[in-house]
């Protein structure tokens, strides 16, 4: 299918990363602000095969910018929302053709922006679902195929992991040198868990973590009780200069 | 300490790994089997990695025939009489290493210590009444031991501190990495890792993902060296179904417990690389590529 024109829909950077990899890959993108959604202001999506929407995490915010977008394009045309721990079944129930609503978490770190997990909800249906896996491909992304659950994938795996890494130090197994070097030499990871919590933010890490527990109550989502003492304390790693390790200012500037 | 003659009990999957690590740091090793027939495969494990080695321009043949010359092979535990380090890399099984320290503690000199490499039981459980508690320490080798930089020490209950230190400067001996742990099952790394990989198998039973898309997650979202399901065919998910259920068997944390498809796989024959086919397929010619 050769693709005419693609809808971005919203603001901030997101929306400016992904105007760039459409345009990179050749597929014109237009770029409609989603602050004052006014129908004339819309009225160019018309003519889009796809939209994509970057509204920030905020299940009002999205709901009303999906209405308004409902009201300009055509009934079959995919909408993919941009997603990060909402339920993608509420979004969608928003509008009349759910169906064709396709939730799309992409990750903003350096290393790792080439991921993107394509969600499927309930009434998602096949062709729409597709159209946007492949659509993904086509601008040079690894796209993972998913379904609507707390977490979706990659949290769903990433935060047990790296709760019971941080139990294991809170327990004192061991140091937190030793616990990071053993990660990264024996199971060749990039980075040990207690760096890398430093380097997310011990505060995002935590609402990440309870996010997942409020939906699933299995105590393996369950932040550990140090987290929330070290967050109270303001040790969130890295942008503080203090989480599991202590960073000069330094350190920050060279990175 | 410099040890200058060391053993091996088990040449396996890692007993031989382990020994070739005490080749090439040249020390005397006594490498000890079951049956003349276990000795042979085992030595066998040890000629083909340097042949490797060789073949791959890395050391040369005479310097191959050199490191072998240090093997002195047996079936008899008696030969490992004045070993300074003995490694057992036996059955996973706690009874079985309890009752080869009991039997080497009659045999060995009293400045022997003795190193298990089990991967989920207790030093503690497996030094129990051997009779030198206090010189039974864990180190825990990473497969393939040849190549893999780490080591795990973990002290008994009893393990004297001059053992801990003697059992670090062998492992820097053997130009590893230490990193240094209670005694607790999985240690580490498979405490960390095993749950990991159970969690993975779990999602791909709730139809949450595939098996290519959860390794392509885990690759390109954490950039981890290869796939969870890569991983496990690799590893054989039998062995993986042992690890989990000793570690379950010890911890009753239900994260460490076998998914019920990997029982499912085992009793289909679906055991990974080794038999052609585990959560992925593998071609004839590409199935006993990895070490
Ligand atoms: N395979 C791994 O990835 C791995 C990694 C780290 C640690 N370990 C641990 O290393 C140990 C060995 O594992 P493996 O994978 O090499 O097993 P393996 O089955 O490949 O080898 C075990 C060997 O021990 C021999 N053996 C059994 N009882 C013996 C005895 N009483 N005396 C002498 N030899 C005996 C057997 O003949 C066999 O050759 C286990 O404790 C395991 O948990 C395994």
């Amino acid at each position: 299918m050769q693709i005419q024109q693609i809808g971005i829909v919203g603001s901030g950077h997101l929306g400016t990363i992904l105007s760039q990899k459409f345009q990179g890959s050749g597929i014109p993108a237009i770029y409609v602000e989603a602050n004052e959604p006014s129908p004339a202001k819309m009225s160019v999506l018309q003519d889009c095969q796809f939209i994509i929407e970057v509204v920030p995490e905020q299940l009002s915010e999205k709901i009303k910018v999906l209405k308004h977008i409902e009201e300009i394009v055509p009934s079959e045309m995919p909408i993919a929302i941009t997603i990060s721990s909402l339920s993608l079944a509420e979004i969608a129930s928003s509008i009349r053709n759910p169906e064709r609503v396709v939730g799309l978490h992409f990750f903003t770190q350096a290393n790792r922006d080439k991921l993107v997990e394509v969600i499927r909800s309930l009434q998602c249906s096949d062709t729409p679902y597709l159209q946007v896996y492949e659509l993904m491909k086509k601008i040079g992304q690894v796209p993972v195929r998913t379904k609507d659950v707390p977490g979706f994938l990659i949290n769903r795996l990433f935060v047990p992991y790296m709760n019971h890494a941080i139990q294991s130090y809170e327990d004192e197994l061991t140091t937190k040198e030793d616990l990071d070097t053993a990660i990264e030499l024996g199971l060749g990871y990039p980075m040990g868990p207690l760096k890398l919590a430093d380097v997310i933010g011990l505060d995002d890490y935590l609402f990440t973590a309870n996010t997942l527990f409020q939906e699933l109550y299995d105590t393996k989502y369950a932040p550990p009780s140090l987290v929330n003492r070290m967050v109270d304390a303001g040790y969130q790693g890295k942008k503080t200069q203090k989480g599991f390790y202590e960073y000069s200012s330094l350190e920050e500037v060279k990175e | 300490m410099e040890p200058k003659k060391v053993g091996v009990v088990g040449c396996g999957t890692m007993g031989a790994g382990i020994a070739i690590c005490m080749l090439q740091s040249g020390m005397d090793t006594v490498v000890c089997e079951t049956s003349a027939e276990n000795l042979e495969n085992g030595l066998n494990r040890i000629s083909a990695f340097f042949e490797g080695s060789v073949k791959r321009g890395k050391m040369t043949p005479q310097q191959k025939q050199e490191r072998l010359n240090l093997i002195q092979e047996t079936t008899d535990l008696q030969d490992l009489v004045d070993c300074d380090v003995i490694v057992e890399a036996i059955f996973e099984d706690v009874r079985i290493k309890n009752n080869l320290f009991r039997e080497l503690n009659t045999i060995c000199n009293h400045n022997t210590i003795f190193v298990s490499n089990t991967s989920t039981l207790s030093i503690t459980s497996i030094a129990s009444g051997c009779g030198r508690q206090d010189r039974v320490i864990g180190i825990h080798f990473c497969n393939p031991a040849p190549l893999m930089k780490l080591v795990e020490i973990s002290h008994g209950l009893e393990t004297s501190d001059d053992t801990y230190n003697k059992a670090v400067e062998f492992s820097e001996y053997l130009k590893k990495k230490v990193v240094t742990t209670k005694d607790t099952p999985g240690f580490i790394l498979n405490l960390l890792l095993v749950p990991f990989e159970n969690d993975c198998i779990r999602a791909l039973e709730q139809g949450i993902a595939t098996v290519e898309d959860i390794d392509l997650v885990l690759k390109h979202g954490l950039g981890y060296p290869m796939g969870t399901f890569e991983l496990l065919d690799n590893v054989g998910l039998d062995i993986h179904y042992a690890v989990s259920m000793s570690l379950y068997n010890e911890l009753k944390d239900k994260r460490f417990a076998p998914p019920p498809l990997v029982k499912k796989m085992i009793d289909a024959g679906h055991l990974g690389k080794k038999t052609g086919k585990g959560f992925y397929e593998y071609n004839k010619t590409g199935m006993f590529g990895a070490v």
